[in-house]
């Protein structure tokens, strides 16, 4: 283990995962968990079932069903506020 | 006091973004027409507030607030959980999260999210999950906020905002298991977690 790179047991790694994987660890720390992660198939593992999570959720965004009548919902109503000052 | 020129400017800021908080505004109340009611009052709220609105600033976190605090005061069907307010905040939220997919490695559902429909999953998971841990995951997975952002939202530590974030995973994370479980997939047993 040399004294400017250390060496991460997995204990530290999976209490870093989830900031990992949210982009929210400086890039040397994210460093040294990649370093761990590519190899400890442990880790991995988790790190990939994390992930998988995480990427099935960003899939859960809901887009409004007719964005234009809201739109127009709220400027309609906007301007009611806008007109009683 | 607001005239016309600050309707248009408040305008121009805000309804670009109408998308962002109507998408937020369903995550929190979980149906379509109320999303619909919460987006408007949010507007209107924000519009009367528009003169505090320091330009330059982020106007999507400042109308996610907006919304998160409408929803609270009017929409809001559960009472605030103290369990889940006087949470404790540290590393160890992180640590459990090992757990759910060791559960699944047992029982034989390493791969369920290959072998379950998760988007539905999911949702149903979502709808059970306690407000406060729902607006988390609204924020920062389906909106992509960061801690920071969220914070600066929820108004609160970032610390609570991980505690809240991993916990919310960990009970959806479960959640699948359980439906995986539920569906007769896997095989083996699990170990209570």
């Amino acid at each position: 283990m040399s004294d400017d790179k250390k060496v991460r047991d997995c204990e530290s790694v999976v209490r870093a995962l989830w900031d990992f994987l949210d982009a929210e660890l400086d890039d040397a720390t994210a460093a040294e968990i990649n370093v761990h992660l590519d190899a400890c198939g442990d880790c991995r593992s988790h790190a990939d079932f994390e992930q998988r999570l995480v990427d099935e959720l960003a899939g859960l965004r809901r887009e409004n069903a007719d964005p234009d009548a809201l739109r127009e919902r709220v400027r309609a109503a906007l301007r009611e506020a806008g007109a009683g000052g | 006091m607001t005239d016309a020129t600050d309707l248009t400017r408040f305008e121009d800021v805000a309804l670009p973004l109408l998308a962002d908080v109507s998408r937020f505004a369903f995550s929190l109340t979980r149906d379509a027409d109320e999303a619909d009611d919460l987006v408007q009052e949010t507007y209107l709220k924000a519009f009367r507030a528009w003169r505090t609105f320091s330009p330059g600033t982020n106007a999507r976190s400042w109308l996610f607030t907006i919304c998160k605090n409408t929803f609270r005061r009017r929409f809001r069907r559960e009472k605030l959980r103290p369990d889940i307010e006087k949470e404790a905040v540290g590393d160890d939220d992180a640590l459990p999260i090992v757990m759910s997919h060791a559960n699944a490695e047992q029982m034989g559902l390493g791969d369920l999210f290959d072998r379950l429909d998760v988007g539905p999953a999911l949702e149903r998971g979502m709808d059970d999950l306690p407000e406060l841990f729902r607006e988390i995951v609204a924020l920062v997975d389906l909106e992509g906020f960061s801690y920071h952002e969220a914070a600066e939202i929820l108004e609160v530590p970032v610390g609570t905002v991980r505690s809240r974030l991993f916990r919310a995973r960990r009970r959806l994370q479960d959640h699948l298991i359980e439906q995986a479980r539920d569906m007769g997939l896997g095989s083996g047993r699990g170990g209570e977690s």
